[in-house]
């Protein structure tokens, strides 16, 4: 089994929670029924419940949509803060990437992503097998796509678009090393 | 009241050979058909992904395609005749256009089948360009013949629009079809009569269908060209863009539909009237303006795409979401909530639905929030959360719907029970696979997966089996009532 980290599990969490109230609030209605009212004695109270939820509800909904605002993985979001060290080309075919087998750990990395045939997609799996993040590859066009690499490890590169018979086969390992300027600092770490 | 003029629609149809009441039920039967059928399809894609049968990378894309594309096509029709049955008599619809549009549908679902079938056409029902042009493993024509059964598909689903746009302005007019003359008294009606929520609903799929409809029909136009003619030049991110356009919105518009169904049902299990109000003319406008602006989350990951659109397709996800949980849902259950609810197969089923509406909801709104997207965009979270919608929501309120008119008026016997009991730990348990495998990282649309995929695969392939006999039984304890109410009916007539 892959490891549940990072936002995997925040998403795991969340939707789990949100779920379990959805269930146990459909059980209490469902209950509910076994000691029936008149339309009219429940209705008032409902209507002003749903007020209330509505409020809550579209609260909830700005202030989301307001943080995923400065999370966004775009080039435009990120600008300055992620100035890449290194600028890498991407050309995706079927059935794999064509692109550098090494690449340095803790560098921000500008990948260029296209595709020579028909629609790809790189997904980049960790040495645990958790996927980290992922880029379309279109053809005619180029996605930039700004990644960096937490720690060294075998990476695999893994196709998530359905682009043929052999897009299962697509995938490949991407070895990240220490650059050497911060390989001192950590070096004894791992 | 409308009500009124159901005497001579019944006469015209009869002089077609066709009663309304007929013409449901058939669809009803094509349908579930269909969907055992291709149920049966995804059971054998699960055990293929979990190593128990084995078959070719291509012929297990084909197959995703048969199912992807039947499925979808088949609920439409499904979703379309249950609402059909209500509004005909709101609207005077004729049956005769009913069943040409269903006929089209099913005839370009029979002409995709055999592109598919025969052909081995398989590029995912969302036939992404250039894949069903260039490097792929099967004939030039079953491209074209795939593409002219989504022609059909989308002709078919355009007629049945028109005819209830046609309709809805006749009876009541676009404006007063979305209820707002309970907004402007300008626009109230001299007899007072306001239209009804499921005349609402209706409203809001007419138009937004017709939209969905030229779209498909522009985007399988462009791509038939470029397959008669390969210089015909195509641009991949409009055509994806076409995609997702057409394709995001005709599967979402199968809720809407169903929307239609429960404001008519469940006033008939708990005994209490839904009446229109301000709040339902706001929030239909809104489920109008917003449903055809949610497809850009399908192309976040295309970071060439406008940034305006990434975000405003985030933004209207969002509001799209607030007339369902806020109205529809909540609604129904303020409806049920201390009602003398008469649980029977169709009520129970409509309650599971509406959960499953919302819990797949969820799960679709956090794959829908862009920061959220690069770690679930096509895995194995997408299947996840769509199935629960659509399996465990639209599925269930056709279900629900079929055993009201089959005649929902005794308890569920206890053996029904059994399969009731089947059905739903089978679809649980057959989500929750989906939902890990989307959490481990497993894509979606892959013949052989990586780990842990078969493990889950194979798990999730013993519920499919539990799922799919619980729904024979039900569908089979359905059909005996239809059968034995429908009889009495007609010897009632006689
Ligand atoms: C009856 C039980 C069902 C089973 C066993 C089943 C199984 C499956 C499986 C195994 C996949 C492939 C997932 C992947 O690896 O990408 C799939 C995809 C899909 N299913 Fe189902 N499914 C069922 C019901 C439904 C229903 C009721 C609908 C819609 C109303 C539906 C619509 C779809 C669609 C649209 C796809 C995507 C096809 C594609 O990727 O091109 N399924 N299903
Ligand atoms: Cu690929
Ligand atoms: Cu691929």
């Amino acid at each position: 089994m892959v490891p549940i980290v990072g936002k995997q599990l925040v998403i795991l969490a969340l939707w789990l929670a949100l779920s379990t109230i959805v269930v146990v609030v459909f059980a209490w209605v469902v209950s509910s029924t076994r000691r029936p009212a008149p339309q009219g004695e429940v209705q008032p109270g409902g209507y002003r419940l749903r007020r209330l939820w509505g409020w809550f509800y579209g609260t909830l909904l700005v202030a989301a949509f307001l943080v995923t605002l400065w999370t966004v993985p775009y080039a435009w979001a990120q600008g300055s803060s992620a100035k890449p060290a290194l600028v890498v080309h991407v050309y995706a075919h079927q059935f794999a990437f064509t692109m550098p087998q090494k690449l340095p750990a803790q560098t921000p990395i500008e990948f260029l992503v296209t595709s020579l045939d028909v629609n790809h997609d790189m997904g980049i799996y960790s040495p645990q097998g958790v996927l980290l993040g992922q880029v379309q590859a279109m053809p005619d066009y180029t996605n930039v796509f700004f990644f960096t690499f937490p720690a060294p490890g075998r990476y695999i590169i893994r196709c998530l678009e359905l682009c043929g018979a052999g897009h299962s086969y697509m995938f490949q390992p991407l070895q990240v090393y220490q650059p050497a300027s911060a390989a001192a600092p950590l070096a004894r770490g791992v | 009241m409308a009500l009124g003029n159901q005497g001579p629609v019944e006469l015209y149809g009869a002089e077609m050979g066709v009663t309304p009441r007929w013409m449901v039920a058939l669809s009803l039967c094509i349908g579930f058909g269909l969907i055992f059928f291709l149920g049966m399809v995804g059971g054998v894609m699960k055990a293929a992904q979990g190593d128990i049968v084995h078959l070719s990378a291509a012929t297990f894309y084909a197959l995703l395609t048969l199912h992807g594309a039947g499925m979808i096509a088949t609920v439409v029709v499904l979703t379309a005749v249950a609402h059909w049955h209500f509004l005909r008599r709101l609207l005077n619809l004729r049956v005769e256009v009913l069943v040409f549009s269903v006929l089209a549908i099913v005839w370009g679902l029979l002409a995709a089948a055999a592109a598919i079938l025969v052909g081995g056409f398989g590029p995912g029902w969302t036939f992404l360009y250039p894949l069903p042009f260039i490097g792929n493993t099967w004939p030039v024509w079953s491209t074209g013949l795939f593409f002219f059964g989504v022609l059909f598909v989308g002709i078919g689903f355009a007629i049945f629009c028109i005819d209830l746009l046609a309709s809805i302005i006749r009876e009541y007019g676009i404006l007063n079809g979305l209820a707002l003359d309970t907004i402007f008294p300008g626009l109230r009606r001299a007899d007072g009569k306001v239209a009804p929520p499921t005349v609402i609903a209706a409203t809001m799929v007419a138009i937004d269908g017709l939209l969905t409809a030229a779209a498909g029909t522009v985007l399988v136009i462009a791509l038939l060209a470029h397959w008669a003619m390969p210089a015909f030049p195509v641009d991949p991110l409009w055509i994806k863009n076409l995609t997702y356009f057409f394709g995001h919105t005709i599967a979402n518009l199968t809720i809407y539909l169903s929307a239609g169904v429960i404001y008519a049902v469940l006033p008939h299990y708990t005994g209490r009237p839904w009446h229109t109000n301000k709040i339902y003319a706001i929030s239909w406008t809104t489920s109008l303006l917003f449903v055809p602006w949610a497809w850009p989350h399908h192309l976040y990951m295309d970071f060439v795409q406008a940034p305006w659109l990434q975000i405003f397709g985030e933004a209207s996800t969002y509001i799209a979401t607030i007339p369902a949980a806020v109205v529809t849902i909540f609604g129904a259950l303020l409806l049920v909530y201390r009602s003398d609810m008469r649980w029977r197969i169709g009520s129970t089923f409509f309650m599971a639905g509406l959960l499953g509406w919302l819990v797949g909801g969820v799960a679709a709104m956090i794959d829908a929030t862009i920061p959220f997207n690069d770690v679930l965009h096509n895995t194995l979270w997408v299947p996840a959360h769509f199935h629960t919608y659509l399996l465990g929501g639209v599925f269930l309120f056709v279900i629900g719907f079929a055993s009201y008119f089959a005649g929902d008026d005794a308890p569920t016997p206890p053996w029904a029970k059994v399969f009731e009991w089947l059905f739903f730990i089978g679809m649980i348990g057959f989500l929750a696979m989906f939902y890990a495998g989307g959490i481990e990282g497993v894509p979606r649309r892959e013949a052989v997966q990586p780990a842990p995929g078969p493990l889950l695969a194979m798990i999730g392939t013993v519920f499919a089996g539990v799922l799919l006999v619980g729904m024979t039984g039900l569908l089979i304890e359905i059909f005996r009532r239809g059968r034995r109410n429908g009889a009495s009916r007609e010897s009632d007539a006689t």
